[in-house]
């Protein structure tokens, strides 16, 4: 039985990469493209050596859609169209679009690999039209996360305000998990431990065969330099060291509950 | 950012369920748009929508801003695919209500209004170059005083900005089936108006069928006419151009009206100067705050 909204040709073959701004996911989204396939929008080159994400916001352009298919005034798209019909319509957008890109960038690949930071506040209405889709969770330690989007070009205000927009993610990820079917969390910093042990265990979860040829490609793929913005430092967990005092103790008063219910650190 | 091109090709759009069928009517709301509606949907093979879609207000403008990321960087549709084939998809997912209607009625062509579609008119005639858009206009001094009168919320700059900037949207678009009418006009002769348009519009009908659509225009009472006011005043001064190119009379306002449209307008302008100028000494303060507080902890 179809799980799809309608006989999608990406039914079942949809990969959702969830995760806070810089917590790994454009570097786990480099390891899965490893796989023959799997396609998504390649990351840019914008100059040699630094690739940055490329992020499709599909799911964020649709958001007047779906707003305007829960009007409650007996107008818009309900006035004309079911729910069911509604959802089936945006899948089709959505699917076309991914189907063009493949055709684009890997002809041969079945399935496609979406990946947007804010992807998780807006999982009711991802699973809506997908909900026979894969979700993979990228975890990493907030205080690293915050530490590595202050020091990128889109940094928000304050450290408070970039503690605050890492725990409101984990919160609406929270809220939402009981609408994912097939879930996955993984940390930044196993992966980075062994990045192809992580994808190939991956790789099995999504039933892709993971032969030798593709955890070739993975480990020659995990040390390329994803979504650095000009960082040259070396990679690796535990630089929120270098945030001042005060900014640690801020980081910690906003994140601290997170912190220990992921492990990060311990209650006491 | 939208596509530097809202054109979706002619051949493309004869993929659609809907090619040729749609009829939009353009017009700022309380202009009388419904009437209009009413009217057409009375045709021998027309249907009027029974309510606005919001489809272009609420749907289609927000995904084709999505295009391109612009200095937000590359994050965006256009990463997925060319322009053509976005406003493609988009056309596919913008014709689902149409078609739903279509199929439910027995009708050939389908008449619909969305008091916001207005502002998105260019969209409009991109993605349905084979559409009839029908622009219908209203007194802007009238339409912007109600728009600015309880329990409409706009001030009278907003409303009288809404209006104009509704109009010059529409009468800058190249459109092979644009159509335009006073709604003064077609209450006053409302036979004349529609043995004129509905033939453009490609139905071929009796005069009867004339008569019957031209009896729901004349049924309903006619439109009052208010006191214009300051938002009135403001539209005879900025858009003085439209009201003497859709052929209104001109210098109605009375001068403590007028007075107190500039004065409306200087103020305005001040406070987006102001509103400006505080945002700006406000992100330099917190840039300085920062360094300085870096360097301290240093």
């Amino acid at each position: 039985m179809s799980e799809a909204p309608y006989a999608s040709p990406f039914e079942g073959r949809v990969i959702f990469v969830l995760g806070s701004r810089r917590t790994g996911t454009t570097w786990l989204q480099e390891l899965l493209l490893a796989h023959p396939a799997v396609v998504t929008v390649p990351t840019v080159e914008v100059e040699p050596g630094r690739l940055d994400p490329s992020e499709t916001v599909i799911m964020g352009a649709l958001e007047a859609v779906w707003l305007n298919a829960h009007n409650a005034d007996s107008e818009g798209l309900p006035a004309f169209l079911e729910h069911d019909e509604i959802v089936a319509v945006m899948r089709r957008f959505c699917d076309g679009l991914f189907a063009r890109a493949r055709d684009t960038y890997k002809p041969s690949a079945e399935w496609f690999l979406e990946k947007s930071p804010s992807n998780i506040a807006r999982l009711p209405l991802i699973t809506s039209l997908y909900p026979d889709a894969w979700f993979i969770h990228v975890v990493r330690d907030g205080r690293d996360a915050v530490r590595s989007l202050m020091d990128s070009p889109m940094a928000p205000r304050t450290v408070a305000d970039a503690a605050a927009e890492w725990v409101a993610l984990l919160d609406d990820l929270q809220r939402y998990r009981h609408l994912l079917r097939r879930f996955r969390q993984v940390r930044y910093e196993a992966m980075l431990g062994d990045p192809v042990a992580a994808a190939a265990d991956l790789f099995q979860w999504l039933g892709l065969a993971g032969s030798d040829e593709v955890l070739q490609a993975v480990e020659e793929r995990s040390k390329r330099q994803v979504a650095r913005f000009g960082a040259t430092g070396p990679i690796g967990p535990g630089k929120w060291m270098q945030l001042p005092a005060h900014e640690r103790a801020r980081v910690l008063d906003i994140a601290g509950d997170w912190l220990v219910e992921l492990g990060y650190i311990d209650a006491g | 950012m939208r596509p530097p091109e809202l054109a979706l090709d002619e051949g493309a759009a004869g993929e659609s369920a809907v090619y040729g069928r749609l009829i939009f009517l353009l017009a700022t709301a309380g202009s009388g748009a419904e009437r209009l509606l009413r009217a057409l949907g009375t045709l021998p093979g027309a249907a009027a929508m029974p309510a606005p879609t919001h489809i272009f207000e609420c749907g289609v403008d927000w995904i084709l801003e999505h295009w391109d990321g612009g200095e937000r960087g590359p994050a965006a549709l256009s990463g997925l695919a060319d322009a053509q084939s976005l406003l493609l998809e988009t056309r596919r997912l913008a014709d689902a209500p149409y078609e739903a209607f279509l199929a439910q009625t027995s009708a050939d062509r389908v008449v619909e209004y969305s008091p916001g579609h207005i502002r998105f008119a260019d969209e409009v005639a991109g993605l349905y170059p084979d559409a009839c858009l029908i622009q219908l206009v209203r007194d802007g001094r009238q339409v912007a005083a109600r728009q600015s009168s309880p329990p409409h919320e706009s001030s009278p700059r907003e409303a009288a900005k809404r209006w104009i900037d509704d109009q010059r949207l529409v009468l800058s678009l190249e459109h092979p089936h644009r159509y335009d009418l006073r709604t003064e006009d077609l209450l006053r002769d409302p036979v004349r108006l529609l043995s004129a348009l509905v033939p453009a519009l490609g139905f071929e009908v009796d005069d009867d069928a004339i008569a019957r659509a031209a009896a729901v225009v004349g049924a309903a009472p006619a439109l009052p006419t208010v006191a214009t006011g300051r938002a009135g005043a403001i539209v005879e001064i900025v858009g003085a151009d439209l009201l003497h190119h859709f052929d209104y009379e001109m210098n109605t306002a009375r001068l403590p009206e007028r007075v107190a449209a500039w004065g409306d307008m200087a103020i305005s302008a001040n406070v987006e100067v102001g509103h400006r100028l505080g945002a700006d000494v406000a992100r330099r303060l917190r840039r300085r705050v920062r360094k300085v507080r870096g360097a301290r902890s240093r």
